[in-house]
């Protein structure tokens, strides 16, 4: 059966129809050629006959001319009555458009590079403005939210804000004196046994004041908020819950209000539910009422309140900022011993939830901004190019009378277009991104679940794709619009009549990009670098192989102390002797979990002048075995003993930091320290240790006093495990044992401590992993922005380097020529970025750990890398340059 | 001279005539291209021949102005083919060309009829 279908297809190849239409087309001309195939055969005209028979019918007349009449012929052009064609302004458009698109879809590689350089442009640039819309330009989801401020302590003396916590009896007294708050309210975070239920719960709650629901404008689903008289209580009554705990743990039935449930051993009325958009602070499951009446509360040197406020209609940030100073000025000389350091800083409450994001998400803005500019120069590249080859076309037009206006508008329409499909396929690639960024879990990231595509973001990215349209394909445009008619007519349109502007252009285009591309590379080179000394920082212990998980006791400080110490003790020894457990030690508060515990304390011997002179160290609770454990190491005396309980002599534990800071070129060992715990505990230092670095691993070590669980009280424990290989396996024995000495304790925060460090780096992964993403994106962008120039310039140089050929040039010449022009643009480009990068870093300087703006190391590695990428980028063209035959370059004209 | 004249004549004529016959043919029921290349050479006792080259053109030419719809078909035991037939559009078109043609026919008759003396 001969093959009908190719010598078909042949004849249509240079139609480029539809591949549908032409497969169609092929499959029905075939058949006939077939059935007339046979038909000759079966008159008995021998095979061959037959064959050349039915193909002369293909021959007959130029199929593929005829077709071209039925298959491409262009619809006419509505021209719409009453107006002037050529003042057609919206027929004209339509015009263009549909010109447009013709010639883009017959052009299929060009646009498919093209969409694809500036999907990904766009589509980064749509991804971070989505973020940097959903997180910082987004108002909180509270009524009037610009009114809703924040209220850090300060110092006096300085006015200089500080991240601490204000006192309750401070707090009453701002509520009861100011006149700029509506509404000012305090909040505590607290964790709470709840139990009852199948299985007891740690449940994330937090103490409020009565106002709290009223600062931020949220009224409860159900039931009602806390009056004044709830927090008139020495021991909280009432409790809020969340709409999460509530459909979990009570299955959504309302009848829940008025109800009791039962919280750290003690019934509590349930008073209300909150709707499901309400979770301040993020992840609460309950409010309980702060109970003001309780002696703890009155104390003025007990700060562990944050404090919010709704700020009175036409109350500025300053008026309420200067009021608040005067009142803590007051407070100040009515309470020396306690108030005299302290002041009051007013912030927006917006600014204080997402404010320390801003610098990251503009450098990342910046950064997506500069891949966007790259793209734009490989499109633009692409559009002059093509323009090359279009002089024909436009002269055509030009000379049949188009004006440069008209000519320029199509030409500029054309490169919209590109752009807005550009956009649209963006949009689907900043879909995928920010999936992708939701799925990297950044903690650290506020406000990240809030991120999505709105009206904003697409009005962002519609208006970008058109200007970026524009942008590349203004001076392709302006260019093409204006050929020398004669010339390109008479030439045919190719290299000879190129002038030197097309190829300034060209090698603007090519330094622009590498500059670019530098300073990103350079931006990411830095952050890498900080990122790899932060992550190679020793935090003071060994995280790996340790598993943390963290328990409470029923009652919570209710607990009596001779019974959590007994709890503890036989906790400790079933651990101990679970198989794959090293060691297993407890702690009161983590390193790198968030949890905290800092105090006063005196060295014995020492006078100081008033007890505010007292120093401050954070202290710890922990069991003997907790440091070998954690694998914080001893430096001098000893770690403490089973000897070291209730009935031994008090004894404390030291950090190398605390012995430098208070004991400089003196033994601590030996001297006696009286620590604040709520009570005086005077104790012996018996050792010192290696220093932890318990706030952040970018923050250096906080003095540190450790002092035994035995010899204190502790209603809230982290469990530590060192064991080996996998130790998440071991979770569930643990839990096995806690529940086996005690029923009703909870265990919750199940984590490695190699978690927890990678965790407390999420920030800066976050910005290091997109700059550095970003940057990858930019070189490779650039790389074949050059490619494409370099095989551009080579192309229309075929004929020059074919008489070099031919008059003796070897093929090495060549390449050293061709690659040497190259790298002159790209070492120019990146010489402009190393400039621009050393102007540019300073701006990232806070971003940076350990890492100088100027690091050498980064500069000159990534001008390394990017030299490399864009040697391959020239080579590669230039090679194939080379492999010109002399004839075929010659007769190319 | 004379020859030339007639032979443009005849082009003109066959191809004012070729979707007349087309039309003509797919009215009564569809056919596929082969059927009526065939058809024509049959009843025109092969005075008429449209080869692929001319048919086909003409065939989407009609289709894409909606005078004619193809379809692919299967039947039994044949191959699958591209049948045509004549759409309502289509009808109107094959009717006034049928007219135009009676007239035009009728008008050379009597140009071309002996005069009597």
């Amino acid at each position: 059966m001969p093959d009908w279908r190719r010598e078909i297809e042949s004849r249509l190849a240079g139609l480029h129809l539809a591949p549908t239409r032409e497969a169609e087309i092929v499959d029905e001309l075939a058949l006939y050629l077939a059935d007339r195939h046979e038909e000759f055969i079966a008159l008995g005209i021998p095979e061959a006959e037959a064959y050349r028979r039915a193909l002369a019918e293909l021959e007959e007349k130029p199929m593929a001319a005829i077709l071209q009449e039925s298959e491409r012929a262009p619809r006419l052009e509505p021209v719409i009555l009453g107006t002037r064609r050529r003042s057609n302004w919206m027929g004209d458009m339509v015009q263009d458009i549909r010109y447009g698109m013709r010639s883009l879809l017959s052009n299929g590689r060009f646009t498919i590079v093209a969409l694809i350089a500036l999907a990904l442009g766009i589509g980064a640039n749509t991804a971070v403005f989505s973020v940097f819309n959903g997180v910082l330009l987004n108002p909180l989801p509270y009524p009037q939210p610009n009114r809703l401020v924040w209220l850090w302590p300060a110092d006096a003396r300085t006015g200089e804000e500080f991240h601490g916590a204000i006192s309750p009896p401070d707090f009453v007294d701002y509520r009861k004196q100011n006149s700029v708050f509506e509404q000012l309210s305090a909040f505590t975070p607290m964790d709470l046994n709840l139990t009852g239920g199948v299985e007891p719960e740690r449940i994330a709650a937090v103490g409020v004041s009565a106002g709290f629901f009223e600062t931020l404008g949220t009224p409860p689903a159900l039931g009602r908020t806390f009056r004044p008289d709830d927090e008139q209580v020495s021991l909280p009554q009432t409790a809020i819950l969340s709409d999460g705990l509530w459909r979990r743990r009570f299955g959504a039935d309302p009848r829940i209000v008025g109800q009791n449930i039962v919280l750290d051993g003690r019934n509590v009325q349930v008073v209300g539910v909150m709707p499901p958009e309400f979770t301040f602070p993020k992840e609460v499951q309950l409010w309980q009422t702060l109970p003001f009446g309780r002696d703890e509360l009155k104390v003025r040197r007990f700060h562990f309140l944050r404090v919010i406020g709704r700020l009175k209609s036409g109350v500025t940030l300053e008026q309420a900022q200067a009021q608040m100073k005067s009142i803590c000025a007051v407070l100040a000389k009515t309470y020396p011993a306690s108030n005299s350091e302290y002041s009051s800083h007013v912030v927006s409450l917006q600014e204080q939830i997402v404010g320390e994001l801003r610098p990251t998400l503009t450098v990342l803005m910046i950064a997506v901004g500069f891949v966007l500019l790259i793209s734009c120069a490989n499109v633009a590249h692409l559009l002059l190019a093509r323009a090359t080859a279009r002089r024909r076309e436009i002269a055509i037009r030009a000379s049949l009378g188009a004006s440069m206006g008209r000519v320029m508008r199509q030409l500029l329409t054309e490169s919209v277009l590109l752009g807005v499909f550009g956009g649209g396929l963006g949009i689907i690639l900043a879909i995928w991104g920010l999936k992708g960024l939701r799925a990297l879990h950044a903690v650290g990231i506020p406000r990240l679940d809030e991120v999505h595509l709105d009206g904003r973001v697409l009005a962002f990215t519609a208006a970008l794709s058109i200007l970026t349209g524009v942008l590349f394909g203004i001076f392709p445009a302006l260019r093409t619009a204006r050929p020398q008619l004669v010339e390109t007519l008479k030439a045919g349109g190719h290299g000879a009549t190129l002038g030197r502007a097309h190829h300034r252009f060209h090698s603007a285009l090519v330094m622009a990009e590498v500059a670019i591309a530098l300073v990103l590379l350079a931006g990411a080179g830095l952050m890498v670098r900080s990122f790899q000394t932060l992550q190679n920082v020793d935090p003071g212990f060994q995280p790996n192989e340790v598993l943390a998980m963290q328990i409470s006791l029923p009652g919570g400080q209710h607990f009596r102390s001779q019974q959590a110490i007994n709890f503890y003790r036989s906790l400790l020894d079933r651990l101990k002797n679970l198989p794959g457990v090293g060691d297993a030690g407890l702690v009161s508060e983590l390193p790198l979990s968030g949890q905290n515990n800092d105090t006063w304390f005196k060295i014995e011997g020492r006078r100081i002048a008033s007890p505010n002179d007292r120093s401050n160290a954070d202290q710890r609770l922990v069991s003997p075995s907790y440091f070998k454990a954690m694998g914080i190491p001893l430096a001098q005396g000893r770690f403490f003993t089973e000897a070291d309980n209730e009935n031994g002599a008090k004894v404390v534990i030291v950090d190398q930091r605390f012995a430098e800071k208070f004991f400089p070129h003196q033994n601590p060992v030996g001297q006696h320290l009286t620590i604040d715990i709520g009570q005086p505990f005077q104790g012996e230092i018996v050792g010192v240790v290696g220093a932890v670095r318990h706030r952040a691993l970018a923050q250096s070590a906080y003095q540190t006093m450790y002092i035994p669980v035995a010899q204190s009280a502790m209603g809230h424990a982290n469990i530590v495990i060192r064991g080996h290989g996998d130790v998440l396996t071991l979770a569930n024995a643990v839990k096995q044992q806690v529940q086996a000495v005690n029923h009703d304790v909870p265990i919750f925060g199940v984590q490695t401590m190699g978690e927890l460090v990678s965790e407390s780096v999420g920030r800066p992964r976050f910005r290091t992993l997109l700059l550095g993403l970003f940057a990858a994106v930019a070189l490779m962008l650039a790389a074949a922005g050059i490619y494409g120039v370099m095989s551009y310039s080579v192309s229309l140089r075929t004929h020059e380097l074919g008489i070099r050929m031919a008059l003796g040039a070897e093929q090495r010449d060549i390449t050293t020529m061709v690659v040497g022009r190259g790298m002159l643009l790209v070492l120019g480009g990146i010489a402009i970025g190393l400039a621009a990068s050393f102007g540019l870093a300073r701006f990232i300087s806070s971003m940076l750990f350990r890492i100088r703006p100027t690091d050498p190391v980064s500069f000159i590695a990534v001008a390394l890398v990017l030299a490399l990428v864009a040697f391959l980028a020239n080579y590669l063209p230039a090679r194939r340059a080379t492999k010109v035959d002399a004839m075929v370059a010659l007769r190319c004209e | 001279m004379t020859y030339i004249g007639s032979a443009m004549f005849d082009r003109e004529l066959k191809k004012g005539s070729a979707e007349l016959l087309i039309l003509s043919l797919v009215e009564s029921r569809p056919r596929h291209g082969y059927e009526i290349s065939k058809t024509i050479e049959q009843r025109s006792d092969g005075a008429l021949r449209f080869h692929l080259a001319s048919l086909y053109p003409l065939l989407y030419r009609l289709e894409k102005r909606g005078w004619i719809q193809g379809r692919w078909v299967e039947k039994e035991g044949q191959r699958r083919r591209k049948y045509y037939s004549l759409t309502d559009e289509g009808r109107q078109v094959l009717d006034s060309q049928r007219r135009g043609w009676d007239s035009f026919v009728e008008a050379v008759k009597r140009i071309t009829r002996p005069e009597h003396a």
